[in-house]
């Protein structure tokens, strides 16, 4: 039987492995030129395209700068595909008074999985107080949350909010980020039940999933190739094709989401 | 089902000051992840000629891949004025002599510009010699690329670097200028590929790995689960790459 990562050669999808994708967008985004508007059509073609059953998105113009009208947008996209696509809350912690409220139009929706901040464009770090009224509520229900960090040192700012809401299982994106500084990730990720990290990265250099997968929990590593952000054919290939033990890349690629998800 | 062949344009290796964990540095990891991920052939730069020893580093590439049937020489290039280096006709001549049929910008701390390298420009021109460009080596960016390519309408550049936020600058260019192509390696906008295949052609793209500093086994599947046809994708794997280096003219 061929082997999974030979798929990637031919581009034939990788049946019989159940892959989520736990990081993507969907829409169009204001700050360069995407083809095809990020479009959940397109997306849903596109896990076809390479064997994965589904992803979850967080809505471009709901970071960028309107959560409300994006979280309408998401919930339209997982309605025209329940199952395929999933989203996650859109909030922004500079309107700290509507963000729970948010939270409660969307949290009864199965087709909403979490919550998802982009302290990039926010410019909030995770230490400031505006993120309480959001992480009390989602502490208490026990959600998870996406945030957008780059780099071990923004990786490491979200622990103490780790901390301090052990409930709330955190995932920290784009962990590849400096993977020289994997040790300090490691640290941070595998003293924590509620911290896990995501795989989505534009450019990451050859050999840094094997560093990744070296160092930290692979429980705690999910599949994410920021669909519709720029294309998740490449992430696919990096770690379907990555020289790791089999059963860590079924992890990665979807096991771990499995059950951080409940999916 | 028939694999599709890849021809990398854009690998090195080399020792070098800083490398990360798990990064292929020698040319026999490099060889190792080819065939791992499928990588048929690579034009190769060499760290050593990168690191300052640029004319040395050159020659000496030549000797190390010489047996090696899949690896094919990539020489780093620089303005010739301080004498550390061949002036065009000489480094033409050089590349004739030891049939090396690319260059690549070498990524030092002088500036790539008119003044510099202009008769350098000329020179590849000439000879339809492709260059491998990083686009942050040109100042200004694409307004610099924009008047290198307009003043040198011979040059063949093979453009690295261009990223998923770039395609409103890159395409005016791919427009305007028939002798500028892609490497693959960061081209990553969403359907991007599909999109420039669909405006300019399969023509323009030539595929990069990238390697090591960045992942190989994405830069193939970049290729390969590109939705548009085998041809194409032949085309942009290896078949663009293989025309160029067939039309250099010693």
């Amino acid at each position: 039987m061929m082997k999974i990562w030979e798929n990637v050669k031919y581009g034939l999808p990788v049946k019989g492995v159940r892959i989520i994708d736990a990081h993507g967008h969907c829409g169009d985004y204001s700050e360069f030129y995407n083809p095809r508007k990020g479009s959940p059509e397109t997306i849903v073609q596109l896990l076809d395209n390479m064997g994965v059953e589904c992803c979850v998105l967080s809505p471009n113009v709901g970071f960028k700068n309107d959560h409300i009208r994006g979280n309408i947008m998401m919930a339209e996209a997982v309605k025209k595909f329940p199952g395929r696509i999933y989203g996650y809350i859109c909030l922004n912690p500079i309107y700290m008074d509507d963000m729970v409220s948010e939270i409660q139009k969307y949290e009864n929706n199965p087709g909403f999985l979490g919550i998802k901040y982009h302290i990039s464009i926010n410019k909030t770090p995770f230490t400031s107080p505006k993120y309480a009224p959001a992480f009390e509520y989602a502490n208490e229900k026990g959600m998870v949350i996406l945030m957008h960090t780059y780099g071990a040192d923004a990786l490491a700012s979200l622990a103490p909010a780790a901390d301090k809401y052990k409930n709330i299982k955190f995932i920290a994106a784009h962990s590849e980020v400096g993977i020289e500084n994997v040790e300090r990730i490691a640290e941070v990720v595998n003293s924590r039940d509620n911290f896990y990290v995501d795989t989505a990265l534009a450019g990451a250099s050859e050999g840094s999933i094997e560093t990744l997968v070296k160092y930290v929990d692979t429980k705690k590593i999910l599949y994410g190739t920021d669909i519709a952000f720029y294309s998740p054919n490449f992430t696919f290939g990096r770690i379907v094709m990555a020289d790791i033990d089999d059963e860590v890349k079924l992890d990665i690629l979807g096991r771990n989401a499995e059950k951080l998800f409940n999916i | 089902m028939k694999k599709i062949e890849f021809f990398d344009c854009e690998a090195s290796f080399g020792l070098r000051g800083f490398k990360r964990e798990n990064m292929p540095t020698t040319k026999e990891e490099m060889l190792s992840k080819f065939d791992r991920y499928g990588i048929d052939y690579a034009l190769m730069r060499y760290e050593f000629a990168n690191n300052g020893f640029i004319k040395d580093g050159d020659l000496e590439l030549c000797d190390v891949i010489k047996d090696d049937e899949r690896l094919f020489p990539m020489w780093y290039v620089m303005p010739h004025y301080t004498g550390e280096f061949p002036t065009p006709e000489e480094l033409v001549a050089l590349m004739k002599e030891k049939n090396v049929r690319a260059c690549a910008i070498q990524g030092a701390s002088w500036t790539v510009g008119e003044f510099s390298c202009g008769e350098l420009f000329n020179a590849l021109g000439k000879h339809k010699i492709p260059l491998l460009v990083p686009i942050s080596r040109i100042p200004n960016g694409y307004s610099g690329l924009y008047e290198i390519l307009k003043n040198h309408g011979d040059l063949r550049v093979i453009l690295t670097g261009v990223g998923y936020t770039s395609l409103r600058d890159i395409y005016p260019l791919l427009s305007m200028f028939p002798n500028l192509y892609i490497s693959t390696s960061t081209y990553k906008a969403y359907e991007g590929v599909e999109d420039t295949v669909e405006r300019f052609g399969a023509e323009r793209l030539i595929f990069g790995s990238g390697m090591p500093d960045l992942s190989g086994a994405a830069s193939v599947a970049l290729i390969t689960y590109a939705r548009i046809s085998d041809e194409d994708k032949q085309k942009i794997a290896s078949g663009n790459l293989k025309k160029l280096l067939s039309e250099v003219e010693f």
